[in-house]
């Protein structure tokens, strides 16, 4: 035999090989049971995101912070209101979220009269105004310029 | 375009009756063990089912299938970090078809195979990949270069200098005997 056909030989036999009766068979049991399982899998994964939803859901509706956050959360995210937009409050007791949570006074609330809600010492644009009657006496080392002084010169301009 | 569940299971049944036994040559070729070659095809045919939705783009199945084989086969062949075990005679006499032969005959057929398969291992991983594949009957020239994706050229010019290496060494082994 010559060096060639060895090869040759070796090579057909090793490329002919017979597999194991019941191959098919097997590895048709093992995919089987690979489906079967990725099917579990699938399942067990829907319920236990439905069960976590529904436990959700009912976290939602019995807590009303959450109900109110949940379910009004547009309100603050779509339409904020401006910062000095007054914030109009329905004066009705009870209510749903939110509303429920807010104690509105039935009667008005009385408030002292103080310098800053009569209006005085502001102009209307918030600037400070000196009170230009009933002037107090200024207190003592306090100097008032008659005139407005010279400015000096930038000496670095 | 995906095929339906229910044909993509009946098509997967179909390729492992089709080409289990393909597959088999093929992992045997490299692992030369009979469980490791099963394990190789089984694992083969779940990485089909997992990437079922690929089944309907395939246009060769048996290269497709082969590639997935080879690359699984290469992979285990690494992790291992062993060689075949090529020793066993008595293994290599069962498995390999010699039955025609008396039972003398077959242990000193195993024992040359068995010396030509060690000498293969000793060749440079393309020229012997080659020639593994180039074994497996059911295997074109121009099946092999898709499944090694390279020409048909190349392929024949390293199957040419894989037998011209071998039977240097086996002539050199048979000198020094």
């Amino acid at each position: 035999m010559t060096v060639h056909s060895d090869i040759d030989d070796t090579l057909r036999r090793l490329g002919s090989v017979e597999p194991p009766s019941g191959l098919e068979r097997r590895v048709n049991l093992r995919l089987q049971g690979s489906r079967n399982r990725f099917s579990a899998t699938v399942t067990r994964t829907i319920a236990t995101c439905a069960l976590a939803a529904s436990v959700a859901l009912s976290a939602v509706v019995l807590n009303p912070a959450l109900r109110s956050r949940a379910f009004h959360h547009h309100v603050t995210a779509a339409g904020t209101p401006a910062a000095n937009t007054p914030r109009v409050v329905s004066p009705v007791s009870g209510g749903f979220g939110t509303a429920s949570a807010v104690h509105v006074p039935v009667e008005p609330v009385p408030v002292q009269p103080t310098p800053v809600n009569q209006g005085r010492g502001r102009s209307r644009s918030g600037r400070v105004v000196l009170p230009t009657g009933n002037l107090a006496p200024l207190p003592r080392g306090v100097g008032a310029p008659s005139a407005t002084p010279a400015v000096a010169p930038d000496p670095t301009r | 375009m995906a095929l339906p569940e229910q044909d993509t299971h009946a098509r997967v049944t179909a390729l492992v009756e089709e080409y289990s036994t393909t597959l088999y040559r093929v992992a045997y070729s490299v692992t030369r063990n009979t469980a490791d070659a099963e394990d190789v095809v089984q694992e083969t045919f779940l990485r089909v089912l997992r990437h079922r939705s690929k089944l309907a783009e395939v246009r060769d199945y048996r290269v497709w299938l082969v590639r997935i084989a080879w690359n699984l086969v290469l992979d285990r062949k690494r992790r291992a970090k062993t060689r075949p075990q090529v020793d066993d005679f008595e293994d290599l006499a069962r498995v390999l078809p010699t039955s025609e032969l008396s039972a003398e005959k077959r242990v000193i057929t195993a024992q040359r195979h068995a010396r030509i398969l060690a000498l293969i291992d000793t060749l440079p991983a393309r020229e012997r990949e080659v020639l593994l594949l180039s074994a497996v009957k059911e295997l074109s020239t121009v099946e092999i270069a898709l499944v090694l994706e390279t020409t048909e050229s190349t392929i024949r010019s390293r199957l040419y200098r894989a037998r011209h290496a071998l039977a240097a060494l086996l002539e050199q082994e048979g000198s020094l005997q």
